[in-house]
């Protein structure tokens, strides 16, 4: 078994196997005599057995409602936590030292880091460990903030690479996906503000040049392709959505406008070859998505070749179409798209 | 066995706070860049008012830019956008420019003057625009809306000019040499476009300007820390009236960072 959630999957494998073979039973009667009966009985238990005292994973409904509120609590209770951390700075902070305040905005990342260790030792599923971690990453980031504020340092991306690398690094040791999407993001700024640096330009204006973010979202698609380890479980879809959702959302803005690019093209131009070059990267997400059986990666393809076609329509038709027609070929888009999955799924392997 | 991660994230940790102190002491070891003491009219005060709670008190620098040669309102124009690289900029009959992409903000080193030349003209402009409007004022009667602009005498306006911008902050020091008028600090600029319009014969009625635009120091405020804060805080700082009167310090060092003592 690779890792947590491969061992969740097989226990949801296994609970619908058991509800399924009671369903038949009630329809058909037996269909298992009382020794294979008994044999897969043991082999599930054994197993079950196995993956709850090795992921701890949730063998029951009734555990998996509940897993999945432990992963809500952590949540709210990390922004909770995070959210203390800023009143206190807040209601405290002016009064005290710059030596004082120094030592204090180190010395709550370590303890959340500590915090982190000592939970993860004590607990398989990582929730106490997932919110001590989040708790230091809003500390490393209020810490190397505030020492920019009080030493009137000039703002620099390089901060942002400081904390991807943090993240990162939490990530990657303990397996928390969470952090794992905090270091995506503050990477993707990195790489944008470092391409706008090079252009010359100072590095804030990666905000209002998107491009500039169609290398990192492609640089995380790329690691969303690469295996990682046992304790990655889950890592390379977060890689691959995130990063087609940020590409995606940059090639729709400029297929809409092309106002705002930085290639040397009149406008229309840049909105013809954003149109065109979101069809084929839908058109390869979608492909490959069903190939490789990755639901995330088939939605994301799937909604951008939709929001796409709508823009080509409204590009077509808007400006001479009643507006009731208008809506009328939209929806026939809909059905189009929707008929057209529909044959991928009901092919040998389809999509699943 | 501790976990790799948490020993990468801590190193991490260590490494950032040991590269923001190390950086900070390197900026203010030795003599500073330049030590000017600056007012309550250039330095605009921020203090947290959180009930209950420790102020904190920021200072903003309040700073205009200079007038330029003759009538210019500027002295920051084309041929200086064109020396700090900025090349795509419409000609002056062009009526069909229009930018390729959104303003673009570029990072330079600003030279500010304290009470020099450039601030001494501005003043002397201001008041002569003061008298003149006080005259038209006196004979028609104008807007009682202007009135305490018209009776003040610019005591309270700033005294910190912009009066030059470059890549290079040695060189900006080189042709600037008295460090206790000339600041030299990060800023942003950007170019300030207004396209040329023509009438229906054709002919350009309204130029195209380009000029230049500092758009911000960097960072442009001052923490003030402790016991420096209270001192402050004493002399009226947090309030935002003619009673605020203080004066402090302003240091910047050899990475360009400033600070107060």
């Amino acid at each position: 078994m690779a890792g947590r959630l491969d061992a969740q999957a097989r226990a949801d494998q296994i609970r619908a196997f058991q509800e399924e073979l009671a369903q038949l039973e009630s329809e058909l009667g037996a269909v298992l005599d009382a020794g294979q009966r008994a044999t897969i009985a043991a082999h599930h238990d054994t197993l079950l057995a196995d993956f709850a005292r090795t992921f701890d994973v949730s063998t029951t409904e009734s555990d998996r409602q509940l897993a999945l509120g432990l992963r809500l609590t952590s949540f709210l209770g990390a922004l909770a936590l995070c959210t203390a951390v800023v009143l206190f700075v807040q209601r405290f902070w002016g009064g005290l030292t710059t030596g004082v305040q120094v030592g204090l905005l180190g010395l709550a990342t370590a303890g959340a880091l500590v915090l982190t260790e000592f939970a993860a030792r004590r607990e398989k599923t990582l929730y106490f460990a997932g919110l001590a971690a989040l708790v230091a990453f809003a500390a490393f980031v209020t810490d190397v903030s505030m020492l920019g504020q009080i030493f009137n340092l000039v703002p620099s991306h390089q901060a942002f690479l400081l904390w991807a690398a943090f993240a990162a690094a939490l990530a990657y040791g303990y397996g928390l996906r969470l952090l794992l999407l905090a270091a995506i993001v503050t990477g993707t700024v990195w790489v944008g503000g470092t391409l706008a640096s090079l252009g010359g330009l100072f590095w804030t204006d990666l905000f209002s040049r998107a491009e500039l973010l169609l290398l990192p979202a492609a640089i995380a698609v790329a690691l969303g392709l690469v295996p990682h380890g046992i304790r990655q479980d889950g890592f390379c879809p977060i890689y691959r959505t995130t990063g087609l959702i940020l590409l995606f959302w940059i090639v729709l803005w400029h297929a809409a406008s092309g106002a705002g690019s930085v290639l040397p093209l009149a406008p229309e131009q840049v909105e013809a070859v954003y149109q065109v070059f979101g069809f084929v990267v839908a058109g390869l997400a979608i492909w490959a998505g069903v190939r490789q059986r990755w639901n995330d990666v088939t939605y994301t393809g799937v909604t951008a070749f939709t929001i796409l076609l709508y823009i080509k329509a409204a590009d077509w038709w808007w400006d001479w179409m009643p507006r009731w027609l208008f809506f009328l070929a939209l929806g026939g888009i809909a059905v189009g798209v929707m008929l057209l999955l529909k044959r991928l799924k009901a092919r040998p392997g389809g999509a699943r | 066995m501790i976990n790799r991660g948490l020993m990468a994230a801590g190193a991490v940790l260590l490494l950032a706070n040991g590269a923001i102190l190390v950086n900070v002491a390197r900026n203010r070891a030795g003599n500073p860049d330049a030590v000017i003491r600056l007012t309550e009219r250039e330095l605009r005060s921020y203090v947290t008012q959180e009930e209950g709670a420790e102020e904190m008190l920021e200072l903003r620098l309040t700073w205009e830019t200079a007038a330029g040669a003759g009538s210019a309102t500027t002295w920051f124009d084309r041929a200086r956008l064109e020396a700090l690289g900025v090349t795509e900029l419409p000609a002056g009959d062009d009526t069909t420019w229009t930018p390729r992409c959104c303003a673009s903000s570029r990072p330079a080193y600003v030279v500010l003057e304290l009470a020099g030349p450039a601030w001494e003209r501005r003043a002397a402009a201001e008041q002569a625009h003061r008298d003149s409007t006080n005259a038209a004022r006196t004979a028609r009667g104008v807007d009682s809306a202007l009135a305490p602009w018209l009776e003040s005498d610019g005591a309270t306006a700033t005294r910190l000019m912009a009066v030059d911008i470059g890549p290079d902050p040695w060189a900006l020091r080189q042709r600037y040499p008295d460090r206790s008028i000339y600041l030299i600090l990060p800023a942003t600029y950007e170019a300030d476009i207004t396209v040329s319009v023509r009438d229906t014969a054709g002919a350009v009625v309204a130029p195209t300007k380009v000029a230049g635009r500092i758009a911000q120091l960097l960072p442009g405020t001052v923490h003030v820390p402790r016991p420096l804060r209270d001192s402050l805080l004493t002399l009226g700082a947090a309030r935002n009236d003619s009673t605020r009167k203080f004066a402090v310090n302003f240091k910047v060092g050899r990475r360009w960072e400033g600070w107060v003592e």
